[in-house]
């Protein structure tokens, strides 16, 4: 038997755009695959942001395609680092992988635990459905696979798990029953670009007064220039008294990939000197546009000019037919800039457990620690 | 515009708001908390030109603890039917009241927890002034969506065929109005799960005076009398909740319970939008009401606790050890 192996050459989902070197192979690669009956797989790559396009196993050119997994996933190496994430996989009778969970497992003062990764909105469990199945029948194909992943969980002998779901995942009662802890919190979704006039016109009032005054006073660019970026943002949170929670390292290592996949663009706008007072950066694949981070110069006197950005970095997204997603803030100033969009809040679960008295002490100290700073105000 | 207590002559204002509601439910009617707090409560309302336009029941108002009564299933923050605003509009609007509402809260030094409306769906103003969250789910049957033919295809097979044999039996199944009958084989329901009747006859007596128009009872009985189970209905403008229950331990295998519950559904297909099976966060009991093609609706439960109460968390957690 042969089998061929193809790399990300070849179409990982419907609509990807093909270049005219990979339609050669292609037409090659399906007439050799015919004649010599040859068995065709490729990488099924852990789901990170890109889930859907890894739902479906698919025909392409009457050939199919087989999905095998590959543990890898560059956003998660660029994130994590390679060494500290892993994933579980859940595969059903016939050894197809059904659902998988990647996970960020750090160790920390001796406490191990699974947490976000940094820049990363939503890890958690993404699971693929037969289809035409039955409601009830999903709830408890649900189930059993939430449990086997907490059977996994308690083998990796971690003292505290945490993690963002996306927002598709709605069932958490098997959780529940495994002892694990829910809260909801949001995101800011703007779902349907298609028409710019309507989208426009629910942004707010002042928004849209803001726009139209500045518009022709500022020029928005797109630049490649990470280094001012990072400075920018780590000034942004110095005037907070916050640290900063990603490295230049980090952020580096991330642009580098996104750059080499295209998945990525960063607008900017400067004042008349010439010195830049505010940047987006915006991550994007073929469903979804992500504001990833962004940043405004604390000593700039016009603190509304992210606005011109976030409304450039919309245009963006729908020419490219994206939803944009605002990746929501729990924080109400936040979400209150994101609700002037007229972005809709989109509820996702963050769900957690305590495996051991380490896990809790540790959990405990903070909120109490939280509670007595607050005390002493 | 702010928040205000209800005055008791507005309790008929009151219940057509709930009515109107989209997070209104029987629970929330004034005298649903008459009769489920012994008269301790409050209502906090807010008006727009002098109509009601949110509400907050707050049972055991006098115990500083706002918490549900026993029976209830839901209360949490009612609004006006605010669909037709523009989103940023109804955010806004919403937090505001909530806002008003929680600072009359906080002020008098209430802790707060509480089940909402599956209708109630951002709950981001209690979490900015510091409350918590957890989703938990209640199965409804939406008749809107589905026929009574599509309501039986839906069903599980294992449930299908319990009806069928319990029709077979035959088990037929009637209304009663004998309360004291339902209440002795509730009673030994819970008994035998070795629990006690969360309620007394006294408790469900007034339940069952002051909703009378509203309750249903049906009990399914063979041909020689023999009571299988009985099954407690209530309803209100929109739906219908499974609020009770009881079976005999004789009759465990017969599908009795299931074959009510058909009836039921087929009693109440033009008469209310929903029927709610009432979740339960219990694994035994979640799976038999899936059986019946129920969708899952999230709901919030929402709650504050004082930096004494998480203290006291900790001290549990240590000494369990």
């Amino acid at each position: 038997m042969n089998i061929l192996f193809i790399s990300n050459l070849y179409p990982a989902y419907e609509g990807h755009s093909v270049q005219e070197i990979s339609y050669t192979l292609h037409d090659i690669v399906k007439h050799w695959v015919k004649i010599h009956n040859v068995v065709v797989v490729r990488p099924y790559f852990v789901p990170q942001k890109k889930r859907i396009h890894y739902e479906r196993s698919f025909l392409l050119d009457d050939v199919s395609v087989y999905n095998l997994p590959v543990l890898k996933d560059w956003w998660m190496d660029a994130v994590c680092g390679e060494d500290k994430w892993d994933v579980i996989l859940i595969k059903n009778e016939n050894d197809v992988i059904i659902a998988s969970m990647p996970y960020y497992i750090r160790n920390k003062f001796g406490v191990k635990i699974i947490t976000q990764p940094p820049l990363t909105q939503t890890n958690g469990v993404y699971i693929k459905y037969p289809e035409g199945q039955k409601l009830c029948s999903r709830i408890s194909y649900e189930k059993d696979i939430i449990y086997e992943i907490d059977e996994k969980l308690k083998e990796l002998k971690i003292d505290y798990y945490n993690q963002n779901f996306h927002y598709t995942f709605t069932n958490w009662q098997p959780f529940y029953w495994k002892g694990y802890s829910q809260t909801t919190r949001y995101t800011y979704i703007l779902k349907d670009l298609s028409n710019l006039d309507k989208v426009y016109g629910n942004f707010n009032k002042s928004k849209r007064k803001y726009i139209k005054q500045n518009e022709k006073i500022y020029k928005v660019y797109k630049t490649e220039d990470i280094k001012t970026f990072y400075a920018l943002n780590t000034k942004v949170f110095k005037r907070q008294n916050l640290k900063i929670p990603y490295s230049l390292n980090l952020i580096e290592k991330l642009d580098k990939i996104l750059l080499e996949k295209k998945s990525r663009v960063i607008f900017a706008i400067d004042d008349k000197n010439g010195d830049t007072i505010c940047m987006l950066y915006l991550v994007f694949d073929n469903k979804s546009s992500y504001l990833l981070m962004s940043g405004t110069d604390p000593d700039t006197r016009d603190f509304n000019v992210k606005t011109l950005l976030v409304w450039e970095a919309i245009k963006f997204s729908s020419q490219k037919k994206l939803i944009f997603d605002f990746e929501g803030s729990m924080v109400e100033n936040i979400a209150t800039f994101f609700k002037e969009f007229g972005a809709e809040p989109t509820p996702y679960f963050n769900i957690s457990k305590t495996f051991s008295m380490k896990g809790k002490v540790s959990n405990l100290v903070k909120p109490i620690y939280h509670g007595f700073k607050k005390l002493g105000k | 515009m702010s928040a205000e207590f209800l005055d008791k002559t507005s309790s008929n204002e009151w219940n057509s708001f709930v009515d109107i509601s989209p997070q209104g439910s029987v629970f929330c009617y004034y005298e649903w908390l008459e009769f489920s707090t012994d008269n301790d409560f409050q209502i906090l309302v807010y008006r727009e030109n002098g109509k009601i336009i949110a509400g907050m029941p707050l049972p055991f108002y006098s115990t500083n603890r706002i918490r549900l009564p026993v029976l209830t299933q839901k209360m949490g923050v009612l609004y006006e039917d605010f669909s037709d605003l523009k989103y940023t509009t109804k955010l806004d609007k919403e937090k505001k009241i909530v806002y008003d509402f929680i600072d009359v809260l906080k002020s008098h030094k209430k802790s707060y927890s509480m089940n909402f409306d599956w209708h109630f769906d951002n709950w981001l103003p209690f979490y900015w002034r510091g409350y918590e969250q957890t989703t938990r789910y209640t199965y409804v049957i939406d008749y809107n969506e589905k026929d009574l033919d599509l309501i039986w295809q839906d069903m599980d097979q294992k449930t299908r065929n319990s009806i069928r044999k319990a029709l077979k039996h035959p088990l037929n199944v009637l209304e009663t109005y004998d309360l004291m009958e339902f209440y002795d084989i509730n009673k030994k329901t819970f008994s035998r799960q070795g629990m006690k009747t969360p309620y007394s006859y006294e408790y469900i007596k007034k339940l069952y005076d002051t909703f009378n128009q509203q309750i249903k009872i049906f009990k399914a009985e063979d041909n020689s009398h023999n009571v299988h189970a009985m099954n407690f209905y209530i309803s209100d403008k929109r739906s219908v909740y499974y609020l009770m229950s009881g079976a005999d331990a004789d009759f465990r295998s017969s599908g009795a319970q299931d074959l009510i519950h058909w009836k039921a559904i087929e009693y109440y297909y033009d008469k209310v939008g929903y029927f709610d099976f009432e979740g339960s966060m219990i694994e035994n009991i979640e799976s038999n009401f899936r059986k019946f093609g129920a969708i899952q609706k999230p709901y919030f439960h929402i709650y504050n606790k004082s930096i004494l109460r998480k203290l006291k968390d900790i001290a549990k957690i240590i000494l369990k050890r």
